[in-house]
C-alpha cells in the first residue's frame, strides 16, 4: 500500500507543478499570440489594399450559418470596410475557397469607387508545391490587380489558369466571382 | 449539420491514400521502417495501430470538446493526450500478452513504441482541428490507420522479397527500404487526381 | 571532463540517432524543405531534449519504475509545450511553417529513447553531454538533408538564392520521395564510411 501510495504521489506532484509551469507559460505568451494574429491580418489588409488607411471588420448581412466551413467550396469568413481618412473607399473581403490540397483563405479588395478588384492575396494554402502554390505568386496575383469589376473572370478566357493547376486557379476565380455575387446582394439591399 | 456518405467517403479516400500519413505527411515513419521486415509484423503493428488510433481519437476527441474548450485548457493538450495514448498503450500491451502472446514477443520493442508513433499523436491533433465531429473523427483515424496499414505491408512485401536480391553492401538493410519508400511515395502521389 | 566529450562526440557520430539509431525521423524529412527550418527544428530539439534530460537526471533516483514513463512524458510534454507557446507568441512564420511537428517533439523518438536509456541512470553532467550531443547531431543531419533539399528544390540556401535564374525547380526534392531518397543514400554513405574507418 504504501509502495502505491508513493508512485501516485509522486506522478501527482510531478503533473501538477508541470500544470503550473505551463500555465504561467500560456499566460505569459498568450497575449502575444493574440497580437500576432491581429497584426498578421492587418498587414495583410494593408498589402492587399494599399491606399487605405485604416480597415474596420463589419457587421456581416445575415447568412446560413454553417459549423462545418472546411468542406464548403466557398465561404466568407469575414469582411473589412476600407477607409481613406474618413472616407469608405472600399471593402476587402477575407474568403475560404476549396483548392486542391484544402481550403484556400485569401483577402480580396473592391475599390467601390472605381469598381475595381484592387488586388488580392493568398493568406493560407495546401496546394502543391511549384504548381498550385503558385497562386501566390506575384504574376499569377496580378491579374487580379485593378481588375474591373465588369470583366467576366472566366478561366482561360479572362483569367489565365497556372499551367499544371487548373483547379488551384478555379479556386481563386471561384472566391472571386463568390465576392461579386456577395457584392451584387448587398447593393440590392 | 449534413454531413452525406459522399463527405465520408472522400475522408476516406483522402486519408488512406491521397495524403497518405506515412508517404504523402511523413509521420509514422519510425515504427513504419522498423516493423516492415516481415508481412506478419506488418499485419500486427497495422491492427495494434488500428485500435490505439481510433480508441485515442474517440478518447482525446471527446475531452477536447467538452472539457478543454469550456474550461480554456487548451494548451495542456499536448500532455493530456499524450497521456491518453500511453494509457492505452498499455491496455493493448496487457490485452496482447493474456491473448496473443507469440504477436505480443514479436513485437517486442515496437509495441511500448506504439506511444511515441507520432502518427497516433498526430491524428488526435488533426481530429480535433479539422472541425470534425466524432462520426468524422472515427472515420478519418479508421483510413488513416489503414493508410499506414497498406503502406506498412507494402513495403514488408518488398524488402521480404529484397533479401534475396543482390543489394551493394553498404545499401543493405535500411538504406534500401527508404530507396523503396521513395518509390512507394511517388506511386502514390498517383492518387492525387482521385478526388476533385 | 573527458567523460563529457566522450559522450558529445557519440551523440554526433558514434551513435547518431538519426542515422544510426534510426529514431527521430518524421521530423527530419517533414521539416527540412528549407535550411531555416531545419534550424529552428535543431534548436527546439536541442533545447527540449537538454531541458528534459536534465530534470530527468535530477529526479532519477526519485522516480518509482512503474510511473517512470508517464513522468518522462508529463516532463518532455511541458518543454514541448513551452517551446510551441514560445514560438506562436514570437516567431509566428516560423511556427506556421513547421506546423504539427512541434508538437509532435513530444513523441520525437530521441527524447524519450535517451530519457529511458541515458538520462534516467546517469548522473548530471554526462546526461547533458549526452543531451547537446545527440541534439547536435540531429541538428546536422536534418540541415544536410535540408542543404540539398533546398538548393535542388528552390534554388536557394537559407532563402538566399544561389542558382541562376533560369534554373528549373527540381520539384522531386520538395515532395516526399526525394526526401526519403536523400535519406536513404546518406545512411548507405555513413555506413560505407563507417566500414571504410573500421578496417
Amino acid at each position: 500500500m504504501k509502495q502505491q501510495l508513493k508512485i501516485s504521489l509522486t506522478l501527482a506532484v510531478v503533473c501538477a507543478i508541470a500544470a503550473a509551469s505551463l500555465a504561467a507559460v500560456n499566460q505569459v505568451t498568450q497575449k502575444a499570440i493574440a497580437i500576432n494574429s491581429i497584426k498578421e491580418l492587418q498587414e495583410s489588409l494593408k498589402i492587399v489594399y494599399p491606399i487605405a488607411d485604416r480597415f474596420e471588420l463589419e457587421e456581416m448581412p445575415v447568412q446560413e450559418v454553417s459549423s462545418d466551413s472546411k468542406s464548403h467550396d466557398f465561404t466568407i469568413i469575414d469582411q473589412y470596410q476600407a477607409y481613406q481618412g474618413d472616407r469608405k473607399i472600399g471593402k476587402v473581403y477575407r474568403v475560404s475557397s476549396k483548392g486542391y490540397g484544402g481550403q484556400i483563405v485569401l483577402l480580396i479588395a473592391i475599390s467601390t469607387q472605381t469598381n475595381t478588384m484592387v488586388g488580392m492575396r493568398v493568406l493560407e494554402h495546401q496546394e502543391t508545391p511549384g504548381l498550385g502554390s503558385e497562386i501566390t505568386s506575384s504574376h499569377f496575383q496580378e491579374q487580379f490587380h485593378d481588375k474591373p469589376l465588369s470583366d467576366s473572370f472566366e478561366l482561360n478566357r479572362d483569367i489565365q489558369a497556372l499551367s499544371g493547376a487548373t483547379i488551384s486557379s478555379r479556386a481563386v476565380i471561384r472566391a472571386c466571382q463568390g465576392v461579386l455575387t456577395e457584392l451584387g446582394k448587398e447593393a440590392d439591399q | 449539420m449534413n454531413v452525406t456518405f459522399v463527405d465520408l467517403f472522400k475522408i476516406i479516400i483522402s486519408a488512406a491514400f491521397i495524403e497518405n500519413i506515412l508517404l504523402a505527411r511523413y509521420i509514422g515513419l519510425c515504427p513504419y521502417i522498423g516493423m516492415s521486415t516481415s508481412i506478419s509484423n506488418s499485419l500486427g503493428m497495422g491492427m495494434a495501430v488500428t485500435f490505439v488510433m481510433v480508441l485515442s481519437s474517440i478518447v482525446t476527441w471527446s475531452l477536447w470538446n467538452y472539457i478543454f474548450i469550456p474550461l480554456k485548457l487548451e494548451y495542456l493538450r499536448i500532455m493530456v493526450f499524450i497521456l491518453v495514448i500511453a494509457v492505452l498503450v498499455q491496455l493493448v500491451e496487457i490485452l496482447l500478452k493474456k491473448n496473443l502472446p507469440n504477436l505480443y514477443r514479436a513485437m517486442g520493442i515496437y509495441l511500448p513504441l506504439i506511444t511515441t508513433n507520432c502518427a497516433i499523436l498526430a491524428v488526435t491533433f488533426f481530429g480535433v482541428d479539422y472541425n470534425y465531429n466524432l462520426l468524422q473523427v472515427i472515420i478519418y483515424s479508421i483510413s488513416v490507420a489503414l493508410g499506414f496499414t497498406v503502406a506498412t505491408v507494402l513495403l514488408a512485401g518488398i524488402r521480404e522479397k529484397l533479401r534475396y536480391a543482390k543489394v551493394p553492401s553498404f545499401y543493405r538493410g535500411y538504406p534500401m527500404a527508404f530507396i523503396v519508400t521513395a518509390l512507394l511515395a511517388i506511386a502514390f502521389i498517383g492518387f492525387k487526381g482521385l478526388i476533385k | 571532463m573527458k567523460q563529457f566529450w566522450f559522450y558529445f562526440k557519440n551523440g554526433i557520430i558514434g551513435e547518431n540517432p538519426v542515422l544510426r539509431l534510426m529514431i527521430g525521423l518524421c521530423s527530419v524529412l517533414a521539416v527540412s524543405v528549407k535550411v531555416e527550418n531545419c534550424l529552428a527544428m535543431g534548436a527546439a530539439v536541442i533545447f527540449v531534449l537538454t531541458c528534459s534530460s536534465i530534470v530527468i537526471s535530477i529526479l532519477r533516483k526519485g522516480i518509482p519504475d512503474q510511473v517512470r514513463i508517464p513522468i518522462f512524458i508529463v516532463v518532455i510534454s511541458t518543454f514541448t509545450t513551452i517551446v510551441d507557446l514560445v514560438m506562436k507568441a514570437y516567431l509566428p512564420p516560423l511556427s506556421k511553417a513547421m506546423g504539427v511537428f512541434i508538437p509532435l517533439i513530444v513523441v520525437n523518438c530521441i527524447i524519450m529513447a535517451r530519457a529511458e536509456a541515458f538520462a534516467s541512470r546517469k548522473p548530471l553532467l554526462p546526461s547533458i553531454a549526452d543531451a547537446l550531443g545527440m541534439g547536435i547531431g540531429y541538428t546536422l543531419v536534418i540541415t544536410a538533408i535540408g542543404v540539398v533539399r533546398e538548393l535542388f528544390g528552390y534554388g536557394s540556401i537559407l532563402s538566399i538564392p544561389l542558382l541562376p535564374e533560369t534554373y528549373q525547380n527540381m520539384m522531386f526534392m520538395i515532395l516526399p520521395p526525394g526526401a526519403f531518397l536523400l535519406i536513404g543514400i546518406y545512411i548507405g554513405i555513413l555506413n560505407h564510411v563507417s566500414r571504410r574507418t573500421s578496417k
